[in-house]
């Protein structure tokens, strides 16, 4: 059958078997130097790998090649598709945000801001009338007790006191302490003349 | 100047002292029908380039494992062969471009000045033969232009001879509708 083909394409057997495509100059020639080249390089890529690689890391690639691909493919899955969004939902975000802080600069009241330095005389002004009522109370309830206490002493011993801690020069002011309601006359009718002499004695 | 023959080359080859002489001998021997047979698939200068140097890198590092079982050039063209058709697949999901469309991929190649220098005639029948599918195209090549026997053929694309005879029929068939249709 092909033997004969000339005779089913007298076209193709007219043709002149010639070689149409170009060549450029000289490149037989540099052909085997460039071949000697590679293959002096490709003898690198023989010898042993220089390059360490991890345990078993060929026998395990393929399975975290395929566990990458799945969370790939999960990731691939638009966000969408997971949590769905209203339509129009971003589109209009920024108009509803806008709309909602002027409703609420509107009904916020006032904000008042206490300035603390104004107020500060107000509190000093306090703080002394609070101290100067403290002091008075105190200094009331102190007088009270010393009186209250000097009630309780007996009278002998108010005596011997006087008697051992003062001298002629005290005399008018103890005089002057005596209470009004005191009759000075009724002082002393109760003393002895024999005691009167033995004081000026002592005193005088 | 006298080619030295396959045998003489893989012997040379086996001697880790002469190897690299060997390979000289063999590229020199065989880096013309390699590149050829690799051009006529991809028809770009500088990916044919590519493709022969990656074709005989393959061949420095395997010639050690070739069993004489086959011709070292058949063995050759098997590595070249499966270096287009890798190339041309991989072209086609790059671009995004369906098998359908890689023709016209090729074509605008094809219409570069700078790849081409041939007649009118000879460029209508480049163009035809881009429109055959890939394999098709390299049962064409490799009878048309290389003259190869079926059986080689067969040994470089691991197809039965009757296959690639109906493969290089159809071909030729298609090929002369092409030229007659098309100005």
């Amino acid at each position: 059958m092909n033997e004969n083909w000339q005779e089913h394409a007298p076209t193709l057997a007219a043709m002149e078997k010639t070689n149409p495509f170009s060549v450029p100059d000289g490149y037989f020639e540099e052909m085997q130097q460039q071949l000697h080249s590679r293959i002096r390089i490709r003898q690198f890529d023989d010898n042993e790998n220089v390059f360490k690689i991890p345990d078993y890391y060929f026998e395990t690639l393929e399975d975290k090649l395929i566990s990458i691909s799945k969370l790939e493919g999960l990731k691939g899955n638009s966000q969408t598709e997971i949590l769905p969004v209203p339509e129009g939902y971003f589109d209009t975000l920024e108009q509803r945000i806008k709309a909602k802080l002027d409703s609420e600069e509107l009904n916020a009241a006032p904000i008042k801001i206490k300035r603390l330095q104004s107020n500060w005389i107000t509190y000093a002004a306090a703080a002394c009338i609070t101290a100067i009522i403290s002091f008075g109370i105190y200094f009331n309830t102190q007088n009270n007790n010393i009186e209250a206490q000097m009630a309780k002493l007996p009278a002998d011993e108010i005596v011997d006191y006087l008697q051992l801690y003062t001298d002629a020069g005290d005399a008018p002011m103890i005089i002057n302490s005596i209470g009004a309601d005191v009759d000075i006359s009724e002082i002393g009718s109760e003393v002895s003349e024999q005691e009167i002499e033995q004081y000026l004695e002592l005193n005088l | 100047m006298k080619q030295v023959e396959d045998s003489e080359i893989l012997e040379m080859f086996a001697n880790e002292r002469t190897r690299n002489e060997a390979f000289s001998l063999l590229v020199k021997k065989y880096q013309q029908k390699v590149y050829w047979h690799i051009r006529r698939m991809v028809i770009d200068h500088d990916d044919a380039d590519d493709l022969v140097q990656d074709t005989f890198v393959k061949v420095w590092k395997y010639l050690g494992n070739f069993r004489s079982d086959s011709q070292l050039y058949t063995w050759l063209y098997r590595i070249a062969s499966n270096e287009c058709i890798t190339f041309l697949n991989k072209k086609k999901q790059k671009n995004n471009v369906s098998m359908d469309e890689l023709p016209y991929d090729l074509s605008d190649t094809l219409a570069d000045s700078n790849q081409v220098s041939g007649d009118k005639i000879q460029m209508k029948l480049q163009q035809a033969l881009i429109t055959l599918p890939e394999k098709q195209r390299l049962v064409f090549n490799m009878k048309y232009y290389d003259d190869m026997k079926y059986e080689e053929i067969s040994d470089v694309l691991g197809t039965s001879v009757g296959a690639l005879k109906a493969s290089f029929h159809i071909a030729v068939k298609k090929i002369e509708s092409y030229l007659m249709n098309n100005d």
